[in-house]
């Protein structure tokens, strides 16, 4: 599922991050002040100005007589019995004239202050004998204008500390946005810009389709965060071409190797007939079944895989097919001889699959093998299938390339499409190994190796 | 012995009843599910061949109401679908055999001839390989036209060749159908009776040919074909 875009989350985190770092801040420098270091100094009861102050300016009311005084208000009252010796003050601003109402120390003293008309003022009446500041007088907006408000000996509250922290915020309100705007700013425009060379991935990957799948995408500019996934589509591409390529090549080969056949069938039906017509009409027959049988077992395991991972007796699978193959090899004037354990052995792989290529090795030894000899089929303890011919033999450096799609022993002969290719690939496909050794006096003997499967044959 | 063909590739199907018309039975042809029920209600048939994939349905939905209306009838399921699943559900469904195309004449005569060997069968067509002709009702052999005389052995084995023409008998069931389980037999009983019938059979003239495959068992083929 697609998630939301990474620089919006991105600007997100950094918004929350730089509130929480605020008021981590905060905390700090109140509670550093709180220790005493000197530039921070503060007190607890110094958190409560804010609220005391706003606890007076709603208390501010128009008298009678249009001026304007202190009124306590219910909650300034209920404040006032919890810290009695709290004392206020509210001066008009113009005439720096204490507001009726205010307490009468603050208002007697503080005038001479006020009338400098400080920004703010932390104070201490005289006579009250103590190092930190108990008062604190600033000029604030009311309701009714703007006056200065003062507070004296007011007593901290736990959730002054939130009080005290929106006014600073208020006041430093311009910082944090300016940081978490710019921040923002930056952050988006750094992943828009460092995820660019994505945008060209992309236009790249989708341009691949099966005929350019020898495409790679350029990892040029592309961010080490990144750069993993471009390398293992890289590597995706690469074994789909890989795979595509060998299918092309399967489809190329069976269609070439059913052409020999074809070819050969196509030129029997119109030379003058021989003796061994039928039978060699037959024999080609074979030859064609041989590779449809091994394209159609091919195309079962690679569409059920687990096909390939059946309990298989080889004895009575090469037995079936040497019993097959017996009536052609009588007809060719050629014997098959059979030779097997007298038990089952079993094998992982398809039987089908092996069946088909069992076949096609048996036939192309009965055509390998000279008029009157015997084609030998075994099947060894360990499972191991040899068919053994007395024709000419494969060459030693033959013997790799005569399993290569294409592969023709002499260019100049129309192909010989012995199915080997197909073969290698099925028993490849099964897991096992087909190889080509020398027959004792002469000829070919192609062997064929799969996995034993564990012994609990009974 | 009838046999119904239900195909609905003609050559296949054309193909196949003259193969089975030249083991000496009689074949009908039909090519569709509709047509084969019409049949099996005209005509008696001892044995249906019968095609999974037709233009009306599965071969296979035809069985039990076919072997409701004529409980001995055999059926052998011919058909290009070869994995063990569909062979499994062909067989599940009541058929007796089951053949996947491509398949080799022999093999199909050889199969509906076993088939028809099972009990309640008795009139089996005559046999005939090359010059010699095997009669199973009567257990009469010809060569050329002329009775040959056999012994016992020699004619059970015989007919168990010509049965599996042009296909591979193991030892294995020629022992046991020429001799019974309580003989004692002698690892060289069974060439020595071949040797002899072969002997028999060249003396006689009768174009057929007993080969022995190693490993593998008999084959009774036509002589130098």
């Amino acid at each position: 599922m697609k998630a939301k875009s990474l620089s919006l989350r991105l600007v997100v985190y950094l918004i929350v991050g730089q509130l929480a770092a605020f008021a981590i801040g905060w905390i700090i420098t109140i509670s550093l002040g709180l220790a005493g270091v000197e530039i921070f100094k503060t007190s607890w009861d110094e958190l409560a100005v804010p609220r005391a102050s706003a606890l007076v300016i709603e208390s501010l009311r128009r008298g009678e007589n249009g001026q304007i005084r202190i009124y306590p208000s219910s909650a300034l009252q209920s404040e006032m019995r919890r810290a009695p010796s709290m004392k206020y003050a509210a001066f008009d601003i113009e005439q720096k004239k204490p507001l009726e109402g205010s307490s009468p120390e603050l208002a007697a003293e503080l005038p001479g202050v006020i009338g400098y008309s400080p920004s703010h003022t932390h104070f201490i009446l005289i006579g009250d004998s103590t190092a930190s500041p108990l008062g604190y007088t600033e000029p604030r907006w009311t309701p009714f204008g703007k006056f200065h408000i003062a507070v004296y000996r007011q007593k901290f509250r736990w959730d002054d500390v939130f009080h005290a922290m929106s006014t600073d915020l208020k006041w430093l309100i311009m910082y944090l946005f300016t940081a978490m705007f710019m921040s923002g700013a930056i952050t988006w425009f750094a992943v828009r810009r460092g995820l660019s060379p994505l945008r060209a991935v992309a236009r790249e990957a989708a341009g691949v389709n099966m005929q350019s799948l020898n495409q790679r995408l350029s990892s040029v500019g592309v961010p080490a965060e990144i750069y993993p996934l471009v390398e293992a589509m890289n590597d995706a591409l690469q074994r789909l071409d890989a795979g595509v390529a060998r299918q092309r090549r399967f489809t190329a080969n069976a269609a070439h190797e059913l052409r020999t056949p074809i070819a050969i069938l196509n030129a029997r039906l119109d030379a003058p007939e021989e003796a061994s017509f039928r039978v060699d009409l037959k024999r080609d027959a074979r030859r064609i079944r041989n590779i449809v049988e091994q394209l159609l077992a091919m195309a079962r395991i690679n569409n059920r895989p687990r096909e390939t991972n059946e309990r298989v007796d080889v004895v009575a699978a090469v037995r079936t097919i040497a019993q097959d193959s017996a009536l052609l090899a009588v007809r060719s004037r050629r014997q098959i001889e059979f030779d097997a354990p007298a038990g089952p052995i079993h094998v992982a792989g398809s039987r089908a699959a092996l069946e088909a290529v069992v076949a096609s090795l048996i036939d192309n030894a009965l055509r390998a093998e000279p008029e009157s000899g015997t084609v030998s089929v075994r099947v060894g303890e360990d499972g191991t299938i040899s068919v053994e011919d007395h024709g000419y033999g494969v060459e030693e450096n033959e013997r790799e390339l005569i399993f290569e799609p294409f592969w023709r022993k002499n260019e100049t002969t129309p192909g010989t499409g012995l199915g080997l290719a197909i073969a290698k690939e099925l028993i490849d496909m099964l897991g096992g190994r087909i190889w080509i050794e020398d027959t004792p006096g002469g000829g070919a003997t192609f062997k064929i190796a799969l996995a034993a499967m564990a012994h609990t044959a009974k | 012995m009838r046999i119904l063909v239900i195909e609905d590739e003609p050559e296949m199907a054309r193909l196949i009843a003259s193969l089975l018309a030249q083991a000496g039975f009689v074949v009908d042809r039909v090519t569709s599910l509709e047509d084969t029920r019409e049949a099996v209600r005209q005509s008696a048939y001892d044995l249906l061949l019968l095609d999974r994939r037709l233009p009306d349905g599965d071969g296979i939905s035809l069985l039990p109401s076919i072997r409701r209306a004529r409980p001995g009838i055999r059926v052998i399921m011919l058909t290009a679908l070869d994995a063990t699943k569909e062979k499994v559900s062909g067989f599940e469904a009541g058929a007796d055999d089951y053949l996947t195309k491509p398949f080799e004449g022999e093999e199909l005569i050889a199969r509906v001839r076993a088939c028809l060997r099972r009990p309640g069968f008795d009139a089996l067509p005559i046999l005939t390989v090359g010059r010699l002709s095997l009669n199973p009702s009567t257990r009469q052999v010809l060569a050329n036209g002329t009775p040959v005389v056999l012994h016992r052995r020699e004619l059970m084995l015989l007919e168990a060749l010509m049965r599996q023409a042009s296909r591979v008998t193991t030892r294995e069931s020629l022992l046991d159908e020429v001799y019974s389980r309580h003989e004692d037999v002698q690892q060289n009983t069974l060439d020595t009776l071949v040797s002899r019938l072969r002997r028999r059979l060249t003396q006689v003239d009768s174009g057929v040919a007993i080969h022995t495959l190693k490993g593998l068992g008999y084959m009774l083929t036509e002589a130098g074909a």
